[in-house]
């Protein structure tokens, strides 16, 4: 096999590895047809890149690896360009992403590049090393490409809302206009037809979480953001720019750490809010691990929970 | 809530009016009615949220 087919065969698996992780998140996919082109244009860069490798380093020609180090400049750029992309739209979403969820979005593009590059790095090192027909060398290849996708699918797939909270439906009360979500305080409403409207189509749920970092985790006013960000996108919401009132909002209760979301979507369906929030990702930059620390679990322990 | 509210005006009937001094703009309402179509107006005007105070002031803030 030639080092030319070797790095256009490798080329083109990492290029359709870059597409299965552009089909797998929709949902946190801004799915306009210039996005896709984008993204797939750069992971056919990558994959280049990471194809050229090894034929390059076995014919000596290591100025050829260094573009390696460039490419990864290169990626960087990619987070800076889908979190100013996310953050110059944050002005006009009525419910904002919040700076945590677009730094994961960011990350999450700059990592898919990554993967881009590894799988044709890894076929392009299975085709150039191992010796055998060019048919079982291809399939190898192949197959080897599958499971890192898939593996790495899995495991960057990452924890959800649900896994660390359990969600509960709960009800929506005014003392006096000050709203709250069962016991947990949200915001105060002044107006009377707000108030109504809240009692007529809001719904509340209150995450409880389920260890100490899920607690922590939770606290995180970026976190909060996002769940609330989601739900409006979700279920949709009732609101426009001029009502402040009919805000979503998630706030903590400092005594037992839970957490009170308020919504008022289009279709009253708690269930369907419950699911919502299940779903939505854990924000790497919202994961913290006191339980990783001595001092962490002895203060867990001492105030039971 | 990022420290960026600003309270843009209050709104008082004559019973709350003596609950309120300092530099802040006064809109006195005849009536609860009026006072509440008062707030909701300005509130729309001014992108702002109606709070109702336990004294019952009411205070538009811009969030």
């Amino acid at each position: 096999m030639t080092p030319g087919t070797t790095v256009a065969l490798a080329t083109l698996i990492g290029t359709l590895s870059r597409f299965v992780f552009l089909k797998v998140d929709y949902r946190q996919y801004p799915s306009y047809p210039q996005g896709y082109l984008i993204h797939l244009s750069l992971g056919a860069i990558a994959a280049f890149l990471g194809a050229v490798a090894i034929p390059a380093l076995a014919s000596k020609d290591f100025a050829a690896a260094t573009f390696l180090a460039l490419a990864a400049q290169q990626f960087r750029e990619i987070r800076n360009l889908e979190r100013t992309g996310l953050e110059n739209l944050e002005e006009i979403e009525l419910v904002p992403r919040g700076p945590a969820y677009i730094e994961g979005i960011a990350r999450a593009f700059e990592a898919r590049n990554y993967i881009a590059m590894f799988t044709s790095l890894l076929t392009s090192g299975v085709l150039y090393l191992v010796q055998a027909s060019g048919l079982l060398k291809v399939s190898l290849a192949v197959f080897l490409s599958l499971l890192l996708v898939l593996y790495l699918r899995d495991s960057l797939r990452g924890a959800r809302v649900g896994d660390y909270a359990e969600i509960t439906p709960a009800q929506l009360s005014f003392k006096g206009s000050v709203l709250y979500v069962d016991e947990i305080i949200i915001m105060n409403v002044g107006s009377p037809q707000a108030r109504e409207k809240i009692l007529k189509h809001g719904l509340g749920a209150v995450l409880t979480p389920r260890d100490i970092n899920a607690r922590v985790t939770l606290a995180n006013v970026g976190q909060r953001q996002a769940i609330v960000h989601d739900l409006a996108t979700i279920l949709g919401i009732r609101r426009d720019q001029d009502e402040p009132e009919f805000t979503p909002m998630a706030r903590l209760d400092h005594d037992s750490g839970k957490v009170g979301v308020f919504t008022i979507p289009v279709n009253k369906d708690a269930e369907a809010m419950r699911v919502a929030i299940a779903h939505v990702p854990l924000l790497e930059s919202a994961k913290r691990r006191p339980s990783s620390a001595i001092s962490g679990r002895l203060a867990a322990r001492r105030s039971g929970r | 809530m990022n420290g960026g509210d600003q309270i843009v005006a209050a709104v008082v009937t004559k019973e709350t009016r003596e609950k309120l001094a300092g530099d802040i703009l006064v809109l006195l309402a005849q009536d609860d009615a009026e006072l509440q179509t008062i707030a909701t107006s300005l509130a729309r005007i001014t992108n702002s949220m109606i709070h109702e105070l336990p004294t019952g002031v009411i205070l538009l803030v811009r969030h």
